[in-house]
């Protein structure tokens, strides 16, 4: 099977985000690293639900097993929207940390 | 002063004048008729609310303030009246938030109480994008 | 710094190979007994074409319902941290003084 399928780039996002969450210095550069974890996550959980020949699960004149799995589409749904409460809430405390200390540098926010 | 008076070119303004009624109309085309092609309440919630964001940007926020006194009004009623209809299927006697009206066809009043539990959600997502935008704009025009 | 953005670097492509080595075994097959059930009595059941907004709005209304209290409560978190209105009542009560304010004369005790 080919291997640059959906699955493996949703690891690598995943990947990625957390390779950014982990180095970088700037608060916005973390959040936003963490906004890329999740849709890596929204990606993988889609192209799980694969089926071989299959079209989008709106029915029309197919036959029950040439329907995508529509499951995990209803599943991200939700996911997405708790993933943009979550980058809100964290903007605005980070807007509020800049109001206070004035720097938006983790290192010297440990002070 | 309330709100800014910063406003865009007027090609700028021109133009939004011109896509905001048809954007408007597209959102409402796309809750409506989640059931029958691909959309439904969130998709056209968030077309809804980028609308209102594009008008303030192109206008500044002073000239709209109204929307967000009655965006935040419309996301209340509409979360509560998401559980009164989830509710009412138990008052009347079958299964909790189901579908509790007769379906018999594949048409835009066959499906029961899908086309309004989709238009609850659209207004309350749409709603609380809309008092979103308005708050992070507001912040940052009362820090300078 | 060299030295933790090498080691982040190490631990993530560590992490990589073993995820990628052990994902992509299931797709493309066929879909689970829950998302066949949708698949096959879906139209019938709720009467719409669309597979997952029957799912959102029919047979999982309850998640839909915990996802929109998530979404209210992320906004009204929002809405306390970054500081409502509140000039706007003293800005009233300053321009209804200047419309028919004026000084009472001393006569407040005298009735």
């Amino acid at each position: 099977m080919n291997l640059l399928n959906g699955i493996s780039v949703g690891i690598i996002l995943v990947l990625i985000g957390l390779f950014g969450i982990s180095t970088q210095k700037n608060i916005i550069k973390i959040i936003l690293s963490l906004d890329i974890c999740f849709l890596g996550i929204i990606l993988f959980f889609i192209s799980i639900g694969y089926v071989e020949g299959g079209t989008i699960p709106v029915l029309g004149s197919y036959t029950p097993d040439q329907y995508v799995d529509p499951l995990p589409h209803a599943l991200m749904l939700t996911t997405a929207v708790v993933e943009l409460s979550i980058t809100a809430l964290a903007l605005a405390l980070g807007l509020k940390v800049y109001e206070k200390y004035g720097t938006l540098d983790v290192r010297e926010l440990e002070e | 002063m309330e709100g800014t008076q910063v406003e865009m070119s007027i090609i700028v303004r021109t133009t939004t004048r011109f896509l905001a009624a048809i954007m408007l109309l597209f959102g409402v085309y796309i809750i409506f008729t989640g059931h029958l092609n691909p959309g439904g309440g969130f998709q056209g919630g968030v077309i809804l609310a980028a609308v209102i964001l594009l008008l303030y940007i192109a206008f500044g926020t002073e000239k709209h303030r109204v929307p967000e006194n009655l965006a935040s009004l419309v996301e209340d009623v509409s979360a509560l009246s998401l559980i009164f209809t989830g509710i009412m299927g138990l008052i009347i006697g079958k299964a909790a938030f189901s579908n509790f009206v007769c379906r018999t066809r594949y048409d835009f009043v066959g499906a029961g109480t899908i086309p309004y539990i989709n238009t609850i959600i659209g207004l309350e997502v749409g709603a609380a994008f809309i008092v979103l935008f308005y708050t992070f704009f507001r912040y940052m025009e009362r820090r300078q | 710094m060299r030295v933790y953005t090498g080691i982040a670097a190490i631990c993530v492509v560590a992490w990589g190979i073993i995820f990628l080595s052990t994902a992509s075994l299931h797709y493309g097959l066929h879909p689970g007994d829950a998302a066949f059930h949708y698949i096959e009595w879906g139209g019938e059941e709720t009467g719409s074409s669309n597979l997952v907004t029957a799912i959102i709005t029919d047979y999982r209304l309850y998640d839909t319902m915990g996802e929109v209290t998530v979404l209210f409560t992320a906004i009204l978190g929002v809405t306390m941290i970054l500081g409502r209105n509140h000039h706007r009542i003293q800005r009233k009560i300053k321009q209804l003084d200047q419309l028919y304010g004026g000084n009472t004369g001393g006569d407040v005790d005298n009735c």
